[in-house]
């Protein structure tokens, strides 16, 4: 059985009307053929990864290091797809700047001279003693002292009351 | 307890404090509250530490 030109030339056109763009300009194919194109390109963009696929089925127990939470770092300006790793190069992120706004530090120092200046003529209570041990006491003693205060203000100081507790 | 009422700047005044130990031995602790119009020490605490022999 021999086929003649005709048939060979659509059993050519049959086969291999993908690839040739002769045959397809003319059945009119040509959008399906840019489809086929980008649906070749998006399918090479999405490949697999590199550490799935076939060359890790052999090794299962293996752990993903991508699973693993990955410090913050910047790496360089190395070809992702190199055919070698190249050594990656870390760059420390610059800290933030100062704020601009004063510290906490110095807003307490404006604070204190502020009162001072405001508690200049304000009265002061200065006590001769805060803790007076009397040592060793026999039971049933009264101890008297008296504390000595003073008024180290410029105001007058009213002493409001003086509670045991 | 006797305490002056008013102290006039510069002036300076006494407050006698009278102290029981009581029966219980060992160490004790009691304080005394003075309270003034002093704004930075409005109540001032003072402290008699005595140790009761038993």
């Amino acid at each position: 059985m021999t086929l003649g030109a005709r048939q060979v030339r659509s059993l050519h056109t049959a086969y291999f009307f993908v690839l040739n763009y002769d045959a397809m300009k003319r059945l009119n194919l040509t959008p399906y053929a840019a489809l086929l194109v980008l649906v070749a390109l998006l399918s090479a963009c999405s490949g697999p990864s590199e550490n799935s696929g076939a060359s890790n089925t052999n090794a299962p127990q293996q752990a993903n290091s991508n699973s693993a939470p990955q410090p913050q770092i910047a790496h360089g300006s190395a070809p992702a797809a190199a055919p070698s790793p190249a050594p990656l190069t870390v760059q420390q992120i610059p800290p933030p700047p100062a704020p601009a706004a004063k510290s906490p530090a110095a807003g307490n120092a404006n604070a204190a001279k502020a009162s001072a200046a405001g508690n200049a003529r304000a009265p002061k209570l200065v006590v001769s003693d805060k803790k007076i041990d009397y040592g060793k006491q026999p039971q049933d003693k009264a101890l008297v002292r008296a504390i000595v205060i003073k008024n180290g203000g410029l105001a007058d100081l009213n002493i409001e009351s003086v509670v045991p507790s | 307890m006797d305490f002056p009422k008013v102290l006039r700047p510069g002036q300076a005044g006494k407050i006698n404090v009278k102290v029981e130990t009581g029966k219980s031995p060992g160490p004790h602790t009691k304080s005394v509250t003075i309270k003034s119009n002093d704004p930075n020490d409005p109540s001032h605490l003072v402290q008699f530490a005595f140790d009761v022999k038993g």
